[in-house]
């Protein structure tokens, strides 16, 4: 059987605001590009948010057009339809790590520094934060992608234990397992770094006079 | 020892939390409106084309590459594509990305190595600003250039013509700017773009077969079918640019404001004759707006009777008619069905939205302390929304105009802080300088 390929149409009309992810991700399998519209409507900023903190800001663009990509190729495998959400995020999620492991092969063969490290933040930064910054991804630089991409879920996304469950498509036990292991990893790498501890001290004692 | 495993679970609990904090605050998902919907554009684009790899072939292809050799195929794969290489046919050829054909002369052409090729048509001049992998951005100075962007994956291209920029993705049109008289022309032969620009702040898409007009000093912006050359085909139109003889093969109606205006009965043939020719007769206002069909919502509204639509009407089609109403400059009608849009709807996204649209329009108008009002209604109605960093924007350059620099200094700064990278972010550097 031909699967209809959901075309997307921008149509600002028809926005659909009020409809749950169960029937825009059922129209959207449908084929219906006013669904296929509302889905980018509605999920393009977390998208690419997830992608943001995963990767950095460069080509961001392009893997949040692969995730969409990908989304429409294959929404008609969604068995849960209102599962819309985590749906997407282990698209962006995938994608990520199919990205970062592109950029460890081609650091390894050019043998050139990382190039994992988020290059510019979307936000402003102060010189300190900015270095906190580089130093917690350079710390989750060292982590495999997986690994890496499960403590970004749970942690800086901060998706429920079942939402990563699902998003990664392992068990519940597994998943508390790994973030045990990734937890203790990140966390012992990240208190030897006295400029990184020092400002997340200071962003603690921060928030807590504010 | 039980306590001290305790505590240091609690500080490995904060400390990830804090480092967390700080990944979030540092990349947001925030986007300019106009990047959204350059993104959308692309999408719908790339969705076109069909996928034709199957799960089945995917996994085919990665046994290929498996038995073919990995170390090989991965330094092929994964070498960073070099930027385009280009070289120009020109007589003032000087190799620094400047294409200029003299008036009188043959046309100057950049032949791009992807197989993109920019024509400048004679006493035309443009520039090659930036060069990458998937594109190039190019400054058209003045005259017309012919464009036949060949459509890759990932292809960016743009074309600057003064305060308008042309996203394009794969496509064939002519692009026309007159410095002097501020008027842009794109003839959108293939393909689709998008055209952003001081009359489109949101970008406006348009599609093969289209011809936008944007007239700065009317501050209008029309878009009108493309006169069809003799043979029909719209890329053959392409290949030569040559002008088409209007008494050949009259253009179809056009839907710019004086059109629109006259009476009823020139408003129905024209309806029947756009709706048909898109083959878009029948079909809801949104779609028509969203393929470029103005002409037929607004003569429907009108047929139907303007006060009974906007009392009555649904609110998809008060959007849709205040986009057509907008986007052909009858800035009244558009007006009433914004404020209908309001009035009946409120707090749907779309009429918070409408709150931006009127205070463009009073913007428009000179009306500037009325476009704050309505700037500061869709900041508070919407802080998060799509047009939050426009409307910002929009506010701070309204204050400076009513009040002065020194008025709008604290909204620069609060702009900077929220957008740094949004697009009024120059000129609120310029109004709250870093210290």
């Amino acid at each position: 059987m031909q699967r209809t390929e959901p075309r997307l149409a921008v149509i600002r009309g028809l926005r659909r605001d009020d409809v749950d992810d169960a029937t825009l991700a059922t129209e959207a399998a449908a084929g219906d590009p006013a669904a296929a519209g509302a889905v980018w409507d509605r999920y393009s900023g977390l998208v690419r948010g997830v992608l943001r903190r995963s990767l950095g800001d460069r080509d961001v663009d392009d893997h949040v057009q692969e995730v969409f990509l990908r989304f429409f190729h294959c929404v008609g495998e969604l068995r849960d339809p209102s599962a819309l959400r985590c749906f997407l995020i282990g698209i962006a999620m995938r994608v990520a790590g199919t990205e970062l492991r592109r950029r460890r092969v081609r650091r390894w063969l050019s043998f050139g520094p990382t190039e994992d490290l988020p290059e510019r933040a979307t936000a402003p930064l102060d010189a300190t934060a900015r270095e906190a910054l580089l130093r917690l991804y350079a710390i989750l630089d060292k982590c495999d992608p997986d690994t890496r991409l499960l403590f970004t879920a749970r942690f800086v996304e901060r998706l429920e234990l079942t939402e990563v469950a699902t998003v990664f498509g392992v068990s519940l036990a597994t998943v508390k397992r790994r973030l045990a292991r990734v937890s203790e990893r990140v966390f012992g790498m990240a208190r030897r770094d006295a400029a990184l501890v020092s400002y997340l001290e200071n962003a603690g004692t921060l928030e807590g006079t504010s | 020892m039980k306590r001290s495993r305790s505590v240091d679970e609690f500080a490995q609990r904060e400390l990830l939390e804090r480092a967390s904090n700080l990944a979030r605050s540092a990349f947001s998902d925030e986007i300019s409106p106009a990047e959204e919907r350059e993104a959308k554009r692309r999408l719908v684009l790339a969705l076109g084309v069909p996928r034709r790899t199957s799960r089945r072939g995917v996994w085919l292809a990665a046994a290929l590459v498996a038995v073919i050799g990995a170390a090989a195929t991965l330094f092929v794969v994964f070498r960073p594509a070099p930027d385009l290489a280009y070289r120009i046919e020109s007589a003032s050829n000087d190799d620094s990305g400047y294409v200029q054909a003299l008036a009188g002369g043959p046309r100057a052409v950049a032949h791009f190595s992807d197989g993109t090729d920019v024509a400048i048509a004679p006493g035309g001049r443009a520039r090659i600003v930036d060069v990458t992998a998937h594109g190039a951005r190019l400054a058209l100075e003045q005259g017309r250039a012919t464009l036949h962007v060949v459509h890759l994956p990932g292809a960016r291209w743009s074309v600057d013509a003064g305060p308008f920029s042309i996203a394009v993705t794969g496509t064939v049109f002519d692009a026309d700017w007159s410095g002097e008289g501020g008027v842009l022309q794109v003839d959108l032969r293939v393909g689709s773009v998008v055209v952003a620009g001081p009359l489109s702040p949101g970008g406006i898409g348009l599609h093969a077969g289209q011809r936008l007009i944007a007239n700065l000093q009317e501050k209008k912006l029309r878009i009108e079918p493309l006169p069809l050359p003799l043979d029909g085909s719209l890329a053959s139109a392409s290949a030569s640019s040559a002008p088409v003889s209007p008494a050949a093969n009259p253009p179809a109606p056009s839907v710019d404001a004086p059109a629109l205006a006259s009476d009823a009965a020139n408003d129905a043939p024209a309806e029947t004759a756009i709706g048909d020719a898109n083959g878009f007769a029948g079909t809801t206002w949104s779609k028509r707006v969203a393929s470029g069909d103005f002409a037929s919502v607004l003569a429907e509204a009108k047929s139907r009777g303007l006060p009974t639509t906007l009392a009555r009407g649904k609110l998809s089609d008060l959007v849709a008619l205040g986009d057509a109403a907008r986007y052909t400059g009858n800035l009244g009608i558009a007006r009433r069905a914004l404020e209908a849009q309001r009035s009946r709807f409120a707090a749907t996204t779309d009429a918070k939205a409408a709150a931006f649209y009127l205070g463009r329009l009073a913007e428009d108008r000179g009306s500037l302390g009325e476009a704050i009002r309505y700037y500061d209604a869709y900041l508070s109605e919407a802080p998060r929304g799509s047009f939050a960093a426009e409307a910002s924007g929009r506010k701070m350059l309204a204050t400076r105009r009513a009040s002065g620099d020194g008025a709008a200094q604290a909204l620069a700064e609060a702009y900077l802080a929220r957008f740094p990278k949004g697009p009024y972010a120059n000129v609120a550097r310029e109004l709250a300088p870093p210290p």
